[in-house]
């Protein structure tokens, strides 16, 4: 079989290395003639492509001789195509220069079809956040990026997409995140480490929402986040970020802890550079904080690496290797409401540490330009550090796991995706024993384009869950979607699917305690299984207006939930029947005044509800909400960021606490001087206060600056 | 052009300053206060290493929601220590005192004392305690504590 396989290769590579030339060039910014980073290069009907690296340069090897369309797209960037003719192993250099848009319909997102897609024809719902957004943010983490994406909020440290979770301390994700398409959820918690990985390694990241369970399995029940990581450049390129911060005294003087100056650090730095065929990019970052309160502190350090290596014959390999580290103090809950930045006494001086490293392999081969392949091998280990201070009673998590995918274009109206995808998960701690569980499950997706205007797409998923000395959980997932444009610059569509979501080992079989709390066993529990459908219509005015808006319904059957039993402090995972989540998602984007103001703004109304009380979910809001103006002048530029996150009408633990929606500010200006941002950002401007989760409350004002450049 | 600029900030300014700026959650006013009276301290199992005072709107409680206590214990080395209790406008049918065994989580089964009762009068009568938005301060809640009704202690 590795014979047949082997020889299958190496002829299939013979046999299209003849002939064949090469395409290279720069993706620029047409109006500054800034090299744009991360951009795709498509050679239209076929599975040849490129992304652009730090300095907008890229490289298509193998192309066949004749005409070719090569076309760039980026987000925020009207797309551009060249037509190109190849004779013989020609080399060709080309320059495309992309012109800013409101427009995001022709951004390519790979995150909905597990293949290169524009956002116009993707069935699914999508948003993106781009390295340049998350640049003028100054973020500090890679979750901070997701706040301002319609649908998306954030409870506590959980991110939520369209009301799927609420806040669900020791509960599995029911978003599954990818690094580079690769699952990163812990194997026993089922729950994302949201800093694995430096915000600053981040290229973009896709947020998938609705049915996604048909491509990626258990863990995707109501979307995936996919980050995608830069990749190495050609030449030697040095990127730095110092970014320092202050707290502010808080608004109510009675919650005043301390006289010492409250205050947070972040530096990263990367340098990248290729040796022949292999790129290579290694970072190092570490962000500590006082905190603003007591038992705030933190230290985490990163270190990230990634190789690729562009083999003969049209093929790569990556390596990517990420490993942090945290010590942090415990900030459960307050005291009381009236000294709301102080912990319980009991609570002084807990701390914890975690630690987590993900590294993956993937070798990507294009056979012909209608046939290629990606084969991965990925490793995930992380001791995420469970809430209580009991983290030297677990071992770390340890997730190994596989799959090969082809991606074959019969002609160029047809794209199909296969692939085998396999999970070994094994864990152990004093609170739930040693567990192994396997994981197995083939797909297979097929994207038809019926016409320009008419794209469908149908896709089917085998999930299967077995804990070793448990019974099987499978389900067969199916997805089919639509995207229709009706008219010049509409565009209608749809997605209809199923989710799966097997129980983690924690929620099934954890037993701990704490001083004050403790958890209960519950080894019955059943996957949860969701059917999910959302239709939509995206339209753009004038090429300067994007307006988009999307009725979703989500049907849940055995949502795994946590509950309290009142005569001891004790929760416990239960199945909720059956629970219904339905909204209406909005964004609109437009630009004016010569490009010099942008504004974005979007708006989510949610119905989480349970059926068997007929009340709402947990820890949903009913309302979000996210307006962001932004003013550029020269090399000047200011903006805001707001957010509006609706009361949580439903809690579990203290119901009769006050809770009053967030409303949040964030305030930033900055300056560019060559390649290098100077910027002040103002975090929480009007020092409001809310929860972010039952007794915890929002970060105060604060005040950063922050210098960002490249070398 | 300039002189424009000036005026629309200064515009701004007094727009931003004239504004009431909401600042979200604040201290919470309402609350029940009172002592905790222990009665027979010498009678205190050694076991017993913390008290709370808690406010049940809802007895018995179906859930956690049904309660609000004090998330520090009460002074054990006093006899009559005070409390307050910082608590949401609510009718609670009871309010009283819990212990915690050394070792153990806390049960709120394991009720000390209750306002209303005093076992030195042979009073046991629970009496609610409201926190409405004319009276958010209820003080003078006295919870009589007999060490010796706890499972060894005496009695």
């Amino acid at each position: 079989m590795k014979k047949f396989l082997t020889l299958f290769l190496l002829g299939a590579a013979i046999l299209y290395a003849a002939e064949e030339g090469g395409l290279s060039g720069r993706i620029l910014d047409a109006s500054t003639g800034q090299p744009l980073p991360g951009a795709n290069i498509q050679i239209t009907g076929s599975v040849l492509g490129a992304v652009s690296d730090n300095r907008g340069q890229f490289r298509i090897l193998k192309v066949p001789a004749g005409p070719h369309s090569l076309r760039a797209t980026y987000i925020g960037y009207e797309p551009a195509a060249v037509e190109v003719i190849l004779s013989g192993a020609e080399s060709r250099e080309i320059v495309l220069r992309l012109k800013p848009t409101v427009i995001p319909m022709h951004q390519v997102v790979v995150t909905g079809s597990r293949q290169p897609e524009t956002l116009a024809s993707a069935a699914a719902s999508i948003s993106v956040m781009d390295r340049m957004a998350m640049r003028r943010r100054n973020l500090m983490g890679a979750a901070e990026a997701l706040q301002l994406v319609p649908g998306v909020t954030m409870v506590g440290d959980y991110i939520t997409i369209r009301g799927g979770s609420g806040y669900n301390r020791l509960g599995g994700s029911r978003l599954l995140v990818l690094l580079d398409e690769v699952p990163i959820l812990t194997s026993d918690l089922g729950e994302a480490n949201w800093n694995i990985v430096p915000v600053t390694e981040i290229e973009r990241m896709e947020v998938l929402k609705g049915a996604a369970s048909s491509l990626y399995g258990s863990g995707a029940i109501s979307g995936v986040v996919n980050m995608i990581t830069k990749q190495p450049t050609r030449e030697i390129s040095l990127s730095v970020r110092q970014a320092s911060g202050l707290f502010d005294e808080p608004s109510v003087p009675e919650w005043k802890w301390t006289d010492q100056s409250l205050y947070y650090h972040r530096s990263d730095l990367s340098v990248s550079k290729s040796y022949g065929p292999v790129g290579v990019r290694l970072a190092l970052s570490r962000h500590a904080s006082t905190g603003d309160r007591e038992n705030g502190h933190f230290e985490r350090w990163y270190l990230t690496g990634k190789a690729v290596w562009q083999l003969p014959s049209n093929a790569s390999l990556t390596l990517f290797s990420t490993y942090s580290h945290e010590q942090r103090d415990i900030f459960l809950q307050w005291l009381e409401q009236n000294r709301a930045l102080n912990v319980p006494a009991t609570d002084r001086g807990d701390r914890y540490s975690m630690s987590g490293y993900v590294g993956y392999l993937v070798y990507s081969q294009v056979f012909s330009p209608q046939l290629s392949g990606k084969f991965r091998l990925s490793f995930n280990q992380q001791l995420v550090g469970v809430p209580f201070n009991i983290t030297s009673a677990f071992t770390p998590a340890i997730g190994a796991s596989g799959e090969g995918q082809l991606t074959w274009q019969p002609s160029p109206d047809h794209s199909l995706s296969m692939g085998l995808d396999y999970k070994f998960d094994t864990v152990e701690s004093a609170y739930y024993g040693k567990r192994n569980a396997n994981a197995i499950s083939p797909y297979i997706q097929e994207i038809w384009k019926v016409s320009n205007l008419l794209h469908l797409n149908a896709g089917l998923r085998w999930d299967t869950y077995q804990l070793v000395g448990d019974s099987l959980e499978y389900q067969i997932s199916p997805r089919i979607g639509f995207s229709w444009q009706p008219a010049l610059g509409t565009i209608l569509h749809g997605s209809f699917g199923r989710g799966f979501r097997a129980a983690t080992v924690v929620e099934r079989f954890i037993t701990a305690g704490s001083k004050d709390f403790k958890a209960i066993p519950n080894p019955d529990l059943q996957p949860e299984r969701s059917i999910l459908f959302d239709a939509g219509v995206r339209q753009t005015l004038d090429e300067r207006v994007y307006l988009e808006a999307t009725y979703f319904f989500n049907r849940y059957v055995n949502l795994i939930e946590p509950t309290l039993l009142a005569s001891q402090l004790a929760a416990q995972f239960v199945n909720y029947p059956v629970a219904y989540i339905q909204g209406i998602e909005t964004e609109m984007r437009t630009r004016f005044w010569r490009d010099r103001i942008s504004l974005q703004a979007s708006a989510t109304w949610m119905d989480p509800r349970d059926k068997q009380s007929g009340g709402p979910l947990l820890y949903r809001p009913r309302f979000i909400a996210a307006f962001s103006p932004s003013l550029q002048l020269g090399r000047f530029s200011a903006g805001a960021d707001y957010r509006y996150i609706g009361r949580i009408e439903k809690v579990a633990v203290y119901p009769l606490d006050e809770r009053v929606p967030a409303k949040i500010w964030d305030l930033r200006t900055g300056c560019r001087v060559r390649n290098w941002d100077f910027q002040f950002v103002v975090r929480n401007a009007l020092n409001y206060n809310y929860t972010v989760s039952e007794r915890v409350l929002g970060e105060i004002r604060n005040y950063m600056i922050a210098v960002t450049g490249e070398i | 052009m300039n002189k424009k600029w000036l005026l629309t900030g200064l515009a701004l300014l007094w727009f931003c300053t004239a504004c009431e700026i909401d600042h979200g959650l604040g201290l919470i006013e309402s609350g029940i206060s009172g002592r905790v009276i222990f009665l027979h301290p010498e009678k205190k199992p050694a076991r017993v290493d913390a008290v709370r005072v808690v406010a049940v709107v809802n007895f018995p409680p179906q859930s956690l929601g049904d309660l609000v206590f004090t998330n520090t214990s009460i002074n054990l080395s006093q006899l009559t220590p005070s409390y307050r209790l910082p608590a949401p406008l609510a009718r609670y049918v009871l309010v009283g005192a819990i212990y915690r065994e050394k070792g153990k989580e806390w049960d709120y089964a394991k009720i000390l004392g209750f306002y209303g009762s005093n076992p030195d009068s042979n009073l046991y009568d629970i009496r609610p305690v409201t926190l409405s938005k004319a009276h958010p301060v209820a003080a003078g809640i006295d919870i009589y504590c007999d060490w010796a009704s706890v499972p060894g202690g005496g009695r």
